[in-house]
């Protein structure tokens, strides 16, 4: 099939297999490898993506069910070169071990910031239900989230 | 090898449905399916996605019930003014199913074809009394939900059928409570829950458990005592459920356990839905 759709804001019109993840269609046809496979069943949430606007595990769709979707990866985040306030705050909270999880993390994080700016803990960790970190124990994880709410918001 | 259509009217299904190769899978959220045949429990099939098809989603009140379309996913359930006011059980079933990723994705229809009486969704469709659309393209017939579940992964369906809608009675000042327990907050699957609807206390009252039986059941001994005595009959409705539900042993957790916590959920709910609304 000829997949149209928008990936990181640019147009992409291409022939792809229909029946294929659509996780890897993003990794293998256009070479987006930020989004990562961990558990292939909807458990982990590295594969977390944008579509439409919300966050899906993009292990569990097919190519073609993003037939005229609106894509967003971890690689669209960043803006002309400057990480997303998210992005920043992992890093100078140091919310990052060995990495696997934390474009999914990010993702999802990026969502709960979008509909919730200020975010009690709780909102976070139901927000980040859907992400699993084997090695942060998510303390450190929390905590950048909300440092990011208060950047943010200034 | 998996082939896959993207049909965009119910007429383009079925007609696609008829000249394709079987076996057939129906696809909406994926978040079943996509898990199965990562598994490689699904072989050489046709796959037939339903998330194009605007007849089969959205919600909307018709003749004094509420009607969804079976690809209605748990977060617009959630989201959904009609359902907080005449479904706040159903608000509460589906905003624990997965995680943000998931109710993003999985469908109302989805959670009850696979026919587990652990689907979040289902006690509280109990306890409204709704009914189950399905479809063969030919002929629409409507099966209470009771109906519907014939014992665990069998349902009504038949071949070439599919669910496209749910609908119940618009009821006014309706008060709902859904309480699970599972292994943690996300992403669990419940090892066992309770769903309540209720009008006053109680005109209308229907009580329904979920993964205590091969489906989901309604307690009738419990819901008599209450409906007679109020919330004075309480701990006698709390007691009389542990012996409605008929759990079994499993990976989840045991028949005890099961048995015991269904009457301690029950009077969470009850006691929240008493103590006033919650958001």
């Amino acid at each position: 099939m000829k997949l149209c759709c928008k990936v990181n804001g640019e147009k992409v019109e291409r022939e792809v297999d229909p029946a294929a993840r659509l996780l890897d269609t993003l990794r293998e046809e256009l070479r987006l490898t930020g989004t990562k496979e961990g558990c292939g069943k909807g458990e982990c949430g590295a594969c977390t993506i944008f579509v439409n606007g919300k966050p899906v595990d993009s292990c569990l769709m097919l190519t073609i069910q993003a037939q005229g979707a609106e894509i967003v990866t971890i690689e669209g985040l960043a803006r002309d070169g400057k990480l997303d306030a998210v992005q920043e705050c992992f890093i100078s909270e140091g919310g990052v071990q060995c990495g696997f999880c934390i474009p999914g993390m990010i993702m999802a994080a990026r969502a709960l910031l979008n509909e919730h700016p200020e975010p009690t803990l709780e909102q976070i960790q139901y927000g980040l239900g859907g992400n699993l970190c084997r090695c942060t124990g998510y303390a450190k994880i929390f905590q950048a989230v909300l440092k990011a709410a208060q950047l943010e918001r200034v | 090898m998996i082939t896959v259509f993207r049909p965009e009217t119910p007429g383009e299904l079925f007609e696609l449905v008829k000249s394709q190769p079987a076996p057939h899978y129906f696809l909406a959220g994926g978040t079943d399916l996509l898990v199965q045949h990562k598994d490689g429990a699904i072989g050489p099939s046709t796959w037939f996605d339903l998330t194009a098809i605007s007849e089969l989603t959205g919600i909307r009140q018709e003749d004094g019930k509420i009607v969804l379309g079976a690809t209605t996913t748990h977060d617009e359930l959630v989201r959904s003014p009609l359902i907080q006011r005449y479904a706040p059980v159903l608000v509460q079933g589906a905003e624990v199913i997965g995680g943000p990723q998931i109710r993003n994705r999985g469908t109302v229809g989805g959670n009850l074809a696979n026919g587990s009486p652990a689907a979040d969704t289902a006690p509280p469709l109990y306890t409204l009394e709704a009914e189950v659309g399905l479809s063969n393209g030919q002929r629409t017939r409507w099966l209470p939900i009771a109906d519907f579940f014939l014992h665990v992964r069998k349902t009504a369906l038949e071949p070439g059928e599919l669910i496209t809608a749910l609908r119940f009675p618009a009821r006014e000042g309706i008060q709902g409570g859904f309480m699970r327990l599972g292994q943690r907050r996300s992403q669990a699957i419940s090892k066992v829950s309770v769903a309540v609807s209720a009008v006053g206390r109680f005109d209308y009252l229907a009580i329904a458990c979920g993964s205590v039986a091969p489906t989901v059941v309604r307690a009738p001994q419990a819901e008599a005592i209450l409906r007679e005595q109020g919330m004075a009959g309480l701990e006698e409705a709390c007691r009389l459920i542990r012996d409605e539900v008929k759990p079994i042993s499993d990976v989840r957790s045991t028949a005890d356990y099961r048995r015991a916590t269904t009457g301690v959920l029950l009077r969470r709910v009850l006691e929240q839905l008493d103590s006033g609304p919650r958001r």
